[in-house]
């Protein structure tokens, strides 16, 4: 199934800077197990997945294609993922395009859509209310130090933030969080 | 001696379970199907702008949420044209979720599927859809007018115009010495079955199946488009009724967007997917019918002759077009009744509403072509001085006047030629089932006393048992059961009864071992469907037709088997024997173990047909060249054209001035359908007709406020007859058979709605005075017009 959605999105300075870590994103990121670094600024994830009634385990890869936009290809038992997610509009907003198949491609387009937003919306707040705390005038030298802090920012400067931003809204665009049932 | 089912009022065989609620009806089946609920435009006419589906996501439970885009193939084209016709020049069908643009009330926007009908309708509540409103047409006011357009690129609302004409009217009503002109009208109404739609789909991945339930009044026209839609073989495709709990027409349409979206779910989601429709989803997504404006010009001579006809009307067909032009073309052809016409024009506009689409609802355009030519009848009459039931005598096409050709096209293609009727012995009939002459003298009496009797009656010919076809599978098996299969659906009819009566008589066995099924494609693939009064016809000579068949073939081999020549042979009580000699025999069910020369025998009996058991001649194969194994015949009824029924209702009422009330004090029936295969049932459709008929007469309409809402789209505001409203008819009966079939059968599951509306309102004119130019009449309408009369004295 085709998947293309597009959707605003408010990425601070504090947040952008806090995509740079895979520990914070790891932590923000509902449902994920881990986020690793890996070569050439690629990232792999691990979550658990869940869009409707469709969900399971699911690990995938994020690579840079450019500074504004990654690639995401993964499976898992919700289903195979390959798209692309760019930043667009001086990086205020987020164009997901890209094929879906399995139990996901099942949803409706709507809904995946729906859940891309909500998965990139929910990251985000997580980041912002995370960084809220130490909001304080240092955050501009966190974003200045960006371009060296690891590899899933490929370039240089607030263009380089908002492709790491793309990285993990990118990873998780398919994604619905959902709170694992406490008992079984 | 032989037992003659045929005319026999032999129980119904499918009451049995469905008294005892062992009825099988389309909710009774996928009990742990997903379920599906649809997201409905609340406007009569607007753009999508939006749908947003994020809130639903919070529902658990939830599998999908389903839009246009989602659409593959020719899913994501509009629906079948069902109908199509060259003079419906602008054609409009729906898409099965909408794309971009809603034209009713109802139509359905997104499909949402969930683990249960709760969680389904929780979800559907929390989409999102963004509407830009248009301006919307309702009514044929609005429609006729065009400066408001339902679709935008449909001129004045024009769907179609179409004339048909029989000699030259306007010259003949020029020339005439009496002229009358008149505007009549009939609102909207619906079908409304207790039981609404439902579908219930499987998809088998192992077997590559996909087996459909729904509740249709086609299953082989539902089988053809879904097939042909999701891309599937047909024989991939099973479509199965089950129990139908009423159709009345709106279930012919086909397919519905359901009856494709749920199966397409159920393959996509590999999971078995249900949809039952509910009151109000009925009221805003069942097709509708009956809106009509008429205005009639006719010319006739001082004794009442009708010399031109000149009838124009405009039909609501709402938002779409899939039946084509059918409801119009029957008011076209069908109003001219039991009537000699020498010239006769008929125009008729088919108009665009922003309004749910209108197909055939029992009657189908009938009530209101009866209505404006036996107001017509009535206004000549009263022109004249002349007695109602005088002009329509001398206007009746006479009994040895058949075939009648009219030089029309009637609906289904073919020529409106009358088979066969005998008008004046109904009338005849009807004056004294009624009492006519002598209610002068009690209307008079009643008045005295300050009581508001009136009388009425009114005539019609319906053409009924329309092609192209029906067929028949009948089987006698091993074990002496009968079985049959015939491919349309049934609705409650009884068909396993009647068409069990014509088997048995066919076939000399007991009805109880003939077993009937309808509406399985797995039993019967070719069919056309139920509606059009055309099961009996239809249907009833094919498995005659396939029954004789079995007959002949069971005759022969009995024959040789008890070296008798066939002629001499006869079959009574389900055994072949000799004629006279009823202990030379050899029953059904030996011989249907005979008819299938086996090399395994499965059970004693059929040792018989064992390889070492009939040596027969060494030089002929046991299944020679021209025979085939198994005492079954499949056969088809095709007719050159339709049979033509025929009635008149009569009707005594009193109204209550004070309240506008109406009681219906006597409502006598004559009826003709030729030879009654079995009068029970046939008196049962009487029944259920008049009732439908009073409700629309009296009580039903569908009530649309300007902006194209349905503000009384429940019980509570529909107002369904109770069993105080509905009268209990006298009924006779004439039989004329039809020419046109092997057992000279005429339709009669309309015949009972289509006069009701003329006859009450004729009879309430009687009673009191007042013009009853449109139907149906309410009580505060008729007060109303009571009291307007009052005033301008």
């Amino acid at each position: 199934m085709k998947l293309r959605t597009s959707f605003p999105i408010t990425a601070p300075p504090a947040v952008l800077a806090a995509l740079a870590d895979p520990a914070q994103v790891a932590a923000a990121l509902p449902g994920c197990r881990s986020v690793e670094a890996g070569d050439e600024g690629r990232l792999a994830v691990v979550l658990d997945l869940s869009v409707a009634s469709v969900s399971g385990l699911w690990s995938g890869t994020v690579s840079p294609v450019d500074a504004d936009a990654v690639r995401v290809v993964g499976s898992g038992a919700p289903g195979t993922v390959d798209f692309i997610a760019r930043a667009e509009r001086d990086r205020t907003r987020l164009t997901v395009e890209g094929e879906v198949s399995g139990p996901l491609a099942t949803v409706g387009t709507k809904v995946l859509a729906a859940a891309v937003r909500r998965l990139t919306d929910t990251l985000l707040a997580n980041l912002a209310s995370a960084a809220a705390p130490s909001a304080s005038p240092d955050a501009a030298a966190r974003l200045d130090a960006v371009p060296d802090a690891g590899p899933a920012i490929p370039q240089r400067g607030p263009a380089g933030a908002v492709a790491a931003a793309a990285v993990v809204t990118g990873a998780v665009v398919i994604i619905r969080w959902r709170r694992r049932r406490s008992a079984r | 001696m032989t037992t003659q089912w045929f005319g026999e009022r032999v129980e119904r065989r499918e009451d049995e379970r469905l008294v005892r609620g062992a009825g099988r009806f389309l909710d009774d089946a996928g009990h742990d199907a997903l379920a599906a609920a649809f997201v409905r435009s609340p406007y009569a006419h607007a753009r999508i702008t939006g749908i947003d589906v994020s809130e639903a996501l919070d529902v658990e439970g939830l599998v999908g949420v389903y839009t246009w885009d989602d659409l593959p193939g020719r899913l994501a084209d509009p629906l079948p044209l069902l109908i199509p016709h060259p003079d419906l020049t602008h054609p409009r069908t729906q898409y099965a979720l909408a794309r971009g643009e809603v034209n009713h009330v109802g139509e359905a926007v997104a499909m949402v599927v969930a683990v249960d009908r709760y969680v389904a309708e929780d979800a559907a509540d929390r989409v999102v859809v963004d509407y830009e409103p248009l301006p919307a047409v309702v009514g044929l006011d609005a429609a006729r007018a065009g400066d408001r357009l339902a679709h935008e690129d449909v001129p004045g609302n024009v769907a179609a115009v179409t004339t048909q004409e029989l000699g030259d009217a306007a010259a003949a009503i020029a020339g005439a010495p009496h002229v009358l002109e008149l505007d009549l009208a009939m609102e909207r109404s619906l079908s409304s079955p207790l039981e609404g739609r439902g579908v219930h789909a499987r998809w088998d991945d192992e077997d590559g199946r996909l087996r459909l339930r729904t509740s249709t009044q086609t299953s082989t026209g539902v089988r053809a488009a879904v097939a042909n839609i999701l891309g599937l073989p047909d024989v991939a495709v099973d479509v199965i009724t089950p129990d139908v709990g009423g159709g009345f027409g709106t279930k012919v349409v086909h397919p519905y967007p359901e009856e494709v979206l749920v199966p397409w779910a159920a393959r996509l989601l590999g999971r078995e997917v249900k949809w039952v429709e509910d009151r109000y989803e009925h009221f805003v997504s069942a097709t509708h019918e009956r809106g009509q404006q008429h205005h009639v010009r006719v010319g006739f001579d001082g004794d009442g002759t009708i010399l031109g006809l000149e009838v124009d009307f405009w039909h609501d067909t709402g938002a779409y077009t899939p039946y084509g032009i059918v409801l119009p073309i029957i008011t076209a052809t069908q109003l001219p009744g039991p009537y000699r016409h020498r010239n006769y024009r008929v125009t008729f506009t088919s108009l665009y509403t922003n309004t749910v689409t209108v197909t055939p609802y029992r009657g189908a355009g009938r009530p209101q072509g009866c209505f404006v030519m036996e107001r017509t009848m009535d206004r000549i009459a009263e022109a004249l001085g002349l007695g109602r039931d005088e002009v329509r005598a001398r206007n009746l096409i006479g009994p040895d006047e058949f075939p009648y050709d009219f030089h029309m096209t009637f609906q289904d293609g073919r020529p409106l030629i009358y088979d066969s009727g005998d008008y004046p012995e109904l009338l005849a009939q009807l004056r004294e089932l009624v009492g006519w002459d002598g209610f002068a003298a009690e209307q008079a009496a009643a008045r005295a006393s300050g009581r508001r009797l009136g009388i009425g009656l009114a005539c019609y010919v319906e053409g009924t048992g329309v092609g192209p076809y029906e067929g028949a599978h009948v089987h006698v098996e091993t074990n002496g059961r009968v079985m049959v299969a015939t491919g349309l659906t049934s609705q409650g009819q009884g068909h396993e009864t009647v068409f069990a009566q014509i088997v048995a008589d066919e076939l000399g066995v007991d009805v109880v071992d003939v077993y009937v099924t309808t509406g399985d494609t797995r039993r019967f693939p070719y069919a056309v469907g139920t509606y059009a009064s055309r099961a009996a016809v239809m249907s009833g000579n094919a498995v005659a037709l396939a029954a004789r068949a079995v007959r002949a073939k069971a005759v022969r081999i009995a024959a040789e088997a008890l070296e008798a020549a066939p002629d001499d042979l006869e079959i009574a009580a389900g055994v072949v024997h000799v004629r006279g000699t009823p202990s030379r025999g050899i029953p059904l069910s030996q011989v249907a173990v005979l008819s299938n020369p086996l090399r395994y025998s499965f059970s004693k009996e059929a040792q018989a047909a064992g390889v070492y058991a009939t040596p027969g001649d060494p030089d002929v194969a046991p299944v020679p060249d021209d025979d085939e194994p198994g005492l079954e015949a499949r056969d088809y009824y095709s007719p050159v054209r339709s049979t033509f029924a025929s009635g008149m209702h009569a009707a005594v009422v009193e109204v209550d001035p004070e309240l506008g009330t109406v009681a219906i004090r006597r409502y006598a029936v004559v009826h003709d359908c030729g030879p009654l295969i079995n009068p029970m049932i046939v008196e049962g459709q009487i029944h259920g007709g008049v009732a439908q008929g009073v409700a629309g007469a009296l009580l039903e309409r569908v009530a649309y406020d300007e902006a194209g809402n349905l503000a009384n789209a429940s019980f509570m505001d529909f107002l369904m007859p109770y069993l105080s409203e509905v009268p209990t008819p006298e009924i006779a009966h004439t039989e004329t058979p039809s020419p046109l079939n092997p057992l000279g059968i005429k339709g009669a599951g309309e015949a009972g709605v289509i006069p009701v509306s003329a006859c009450l309102a004729a009879a309430i004119e009687d009673a009191v005075g007042v013009r009853m130019d449109r139907m149906p009449i309410s009580p505060p309408e008729l007060w109303a017009a009571l009291a307007e009369r009052e005033a301008g004295r």
